[in-house]
């Protein structure tokens, strides 16, 4: 990874990063209005499936709608995240707390999608399912403390 | 005038430890973010569905008063943790032109949420779950969500530039 950032920094497309002044804040913009779809769909999808909210509408069309409102956004924060590690590398690749951050996503995305699963089953969600609904909201907010941290353990 | 105030806010002892060296000001910062990301997933989400996109329930109606409380809680959380970033370096961000803009976005987004209360929203009853929301419904719907954009995005800008431009 130590070898991967300097390679990043001089390429072309981090220069170019770098010397567009608008490039970056505009990246965050998307990035935080990815997050913020990601973030509130889940927490109306995920307390629905621990049954907490809207518990009138049935599970298995939350988890379609849920679904990609998950992964559209996650794409659009590969992309941002990816331009952002690329203007600046050393910032993030040999910054821990931007890998704490990345397990954190890695086990959201992959418990939320599970639970996408679990929701098309018909019936309420089991009592597994359920907490693990709410865990998946604890390592979204997880992720976004620690996003806001890379800029500041550095 | 207006710049003899700010200065005495941020000269206050609360200003000047959240302007400090400690973690304060990213801690705040970060329950700023949380708060934000809240407040604008919820009301897109509510914008959405009043564009007359399908949602996780056909009830515009129902939609508001299940996600209108979680908008409020976290919009203030984030007036507090916008003020105490504000009164830390109150007299730059006062004359940073990003902020100014974001403070219009904000009152602009008001405005248009109280044309909505008093016009269209006033006749739900008869017009939700419809086949079309009416034109009052779906500007309030546009324009909040473009207002709320703005708000978003000069707010990340202010990072940028911490001067006047």
């Amino acid at each position: 990874m130590k070898g991967l950032g300097p390679l990043l920094a001089d390429s072309q497309l981090a220069q170019l990063l770098r010397d567009t002044s608008w490039a970056i804040p505009a990246v965050q913009c998307v990035h935080i209005a990815a997050i913020a779809v990601l973030f509130v769909s889940s927490l109306v999808g995920q307390l629905r499936l621990a049954g907490l909210m809207a518990t009138d509408v049935e599970p298995a069309p939350i988890g379609r709608w849920l679904a990609p409102r998950v992964r559209w956004p996650f794409a659009a924060l590969l992309i941002t995240g990816s331009l952002m590690i690329i203007s600046e590398p050393e910032r993030t690749l040999t910054n821990s707390v931007f890998w704490v951050k990345m397990g954190l996503v890695v086990c959201a995305l992959a418990l939320s999608e599970l639970l996408f699963r679990a929701a098309a089953k018909p019936g309420e969600a089991s009592q597994v399912a359920r907490i693990g609904a709410l865990t998946v909201l604890v390592l979204w907010l997880g992720a976004i403390v620690c996003g806001r941290w890379i800029a500041y353990l550095y | 005038m207006i710049n003899d105030i700010l200065q005495q806010l941020e000269a206050t002892p609360l200003a000047v430890a959240i302007s400090g060296e400690s973690s304060l000001f990213p801690w705040i910062e970060t329950l700023h973010v949380i708060a934000i990301v809240t407040v604008f997933g919820s009301i897109l989400t509510i914008d959405l569905r009043l564009l007359g996109r399908s949602s996780y329930r056909e009830s515009a109606a129902r939609m508001m008063r299940e996600l209108l409380p979680w908008t409020w809680v976290a919009f203030a959380l984030a007036v507090v943790t916008g003020s105490a970033m504000f009164i830390s370096k109150a007299t730059t961000y006062g004359m940073n032109g990003y902020f100014q803009l974001k403070m219009a976005a904000l009152v602009g987004a008001g405005i248009n949420m109280a044309i909505f209360h008093l016009g269209a929203y006033r006749t739900i009853d008869r017009w939700d779950g419809g086949v079309a929301f009416p034109v009052g419904a779906r500007v309030a719907g546009g324009a909040s969500l473009i207002l709320w954009a703005m708000v978003l995005c000069f707010g990340r800008w202010i990072g940028f530039t911490l001067s006047p431009f």
